[in-house]
């Protein structure tokens, strides 16, 4: 077997053992409650599993992967490399901040534009708030462990695989769509976008793979510069405990918060969310393609 | 540093197997507790807290078999130098300390499905602990660097039975009032309520981090005159 077949054997081995426990596992809970659980108001407990086991699955098939096709244990991204890359470690707790900071310039000019920034923001009680603030990016280290499970399937196994077989930029962007429908039993089940939208639930999962295009693009970025899967980790924790709604609820009035959670979460998505992630993403993405210059002899 | 880290798992892989088998079995008894009775989330907390104690117990493990003068020599003679030999104690903590974070939380969604509860949760005490213990073992491993596990585990003992002396005078003739029919789940949470103890909390695992890192420095330089005077 040629090494290109041999790779896309395994990338395909990959996805199906990705794929398969997550969609059993979304629709046994499904139907465990009688429900959609992303919308259930009695599957708390359902959606915690589902978002704590479920992200852990790509790394299991990474595992697998490796066990089944006998590839070994070459090339795991698994070293720290702090060495010299402390920038983009940085980047990784850096970025999502200023997602969140970008978007909540967003939310404010575009849909609260009738308040003043003392209505949308009080001051009172700022010392608690920042101190919440503070301990919800570091107490997001509960959710470090699930998003090192994704990472190291994706960033650390897939991406690799894909870039071997077609080249960066298309990689970037294939990697990006597999990834976005992995979330499609999760989009179906109500989880981002709810069920009441139009084109449910295929503009959800179409939205999704948007997102999973740019957020890849700064993830793989972060990976390769590092030769290690942490700083994508610590940007995926960051991305999923720390998003934008969080920072409003805890800084912003009862008003703003109950004007935030009126606007159609699409719409929401799409005005707010995706602009500062897209943003990282054409940047990253430009970085990716950037080549390096010779060294000098 | 993979051999070393592997070399080190070994030494300590006796301690390791009864701390996760003790939070297991924690984590059943806590389990069993809620089948009798009302939800008990003072026993899940103490789930969170024992195998991080228990670590900072059993860590001078991880030095005992490096202290001869030969091994440091040799040690000092590979590729990794000694500054390898400080750092995957350093590496190795670190990790050991996430491992049990992870169990902890495994230990913790394993409960919740059980109980069906999410408030059943107590994994904010393990993430607090998960720091407490960095604290902790940043405090120490200099002292153990310098004079040795027994030495630098005696240095230990002693500042401990201070603290819980300490401890007890206050519960002997200090306001304990706070203290009483409460569980300890519900105290934990209980301190989240003042500014003081937020920004506390919130400031730990920055503490923590640096002290750590700062520690790894103060030791790089213990190492050296410890190594002077290991038995041969």
């Amino acid at each position: 077997m040629s090494n290109k077949s041999l790779t896309i054997r395994r990338i395909v081995i990959f996805c199906v053992l990705a794929f398969l426990p997550v969609a059993i596992m979304v629709l046994l809970m499904d139907l465990y409650y009688g429900e959609l659980i992303f919308v259930s108001e009695k599957a708390t407990v359902g959606i915690y599993l589902s978002g704590m086991l479920g992200m852990m699955f790509p790394a299991a098939a990474n595992l697998l992967t490796r066990l089944i096709t006998k590839e070994g244990m070459g090339n795991n991204l698994l070293a720290l490399n702090f060495k010299g890359h402390g920038r983009w470690y940085a980047a990784s707790v850096l970025a999502p901040l200023g997602e969140v900071a970008v978007a909540a310039v967003l939310l404010c000019t575009i849909y609260l534009n009738g308040m003043s920034f003392g209505e949308i923001f009080p001051a009172d009680g700022l010392s608690d708030k920042t101190a919440i603030l503070l301990f919800q990016i570091e107490y997001s280290m509960i959710v470090f462990f699930p998003a090192f499970g994704e990472e190291w399937g994706w960033r650390g196994y897939l991406m690799p695989k894909l870039s071997e077989v077609m080249g960066k930029p298309a990689a970037v962007v294939v990697g990006g769509v597999i990834w976005g429908l992995w979330h499609a039993p999760l989009t179906i089940s109500g989880h981002n976008f709810g069920v009441d939208y139009p084109g449910y639930p295929f503009v959800g999962i179409l939205l999704m793979c948007v997102l999973c295009i740019a957020d890849n693009a700064f993830l793989t970025l972060l990976t390769e510069k590092t030769g290690s899967i942490y700083p994508a980790s610590f940007f995926h924790m960051l991305n999923n405990n720390c998003s934008m709604l969080v920072f409003l609820s805890i800084f912003g009035s009862p008003q703003a918060v109950e004007a935030a959670n009126g606007i159609p979460t699409v719409q929401a998505f799409l005005t707010i969310m995706l602009p500062p992630t897209v943003l990282l993403g054409a940047g990253s993405f430009i970085l990716l393609l950037k080549k390096r210059k010779p060294d000098a002899c | 540093m993979r051999g070393l880290m592997y070399k080190q798992l070994m030494t300590f892989r006796a301690p390791a197997l009864m701390i996760i088998g003790l939070q297991l079995f924690l984590t059943a008894t806590a389990m069993m507790s809620f089948a009798e009775n009302e939800l008990n989330q003072g026993f899940i907390a103490v789930s969170m807290v024992v195998p991080f104690v228990l670590f900072s117990v059993t860590n001078g493990e991880l030095f005992r078999y490096d202290e001869r003068e030969k091994w440091c020599s040799f040690a000092a003679s590979t590729p990794q130098t000694s500054k390898g030999q400080v750092q995957v104690k350093y590496y190795f903590t670190l990790a050991a300390n996430s491992v049990i974070l992870f169990v902890c939380m495994l230990c913790d969604a394993v409960y919740m499905a059980f109980v069906g509860d999410t408030s059943a949760s107590s994994i904010s005490v393990g993430v607090m602990f998960f720091c407490l213990s960095l604290f902790m073992n940043a405090l120490e491993y200099p002292f153990f660097f310098r004079f040795g596990s027994d030495h630098g585990g005696q240095v230990k003992g002693a500042s401990t039975w201070a603290v819980i002396l300490l401890i007890l005078i206050y519960l002997l003739f200090g306001d304990i009032s706070f203290l009483l029919n409460v569980n300890l789940a519900e105290f934990l949470l209980g301190l989240f309520s003042s500014t003081a103890t937020l920004w506390t909390m919130a400031l730990l695992p920055v503490i923590s981090l640096v002290l750590f890192y700062l520690s790894y420095l103060v030791s790089l330089k213990m190492y050296r005159k410890g190594m002077e005077s290991y038995e041969q």
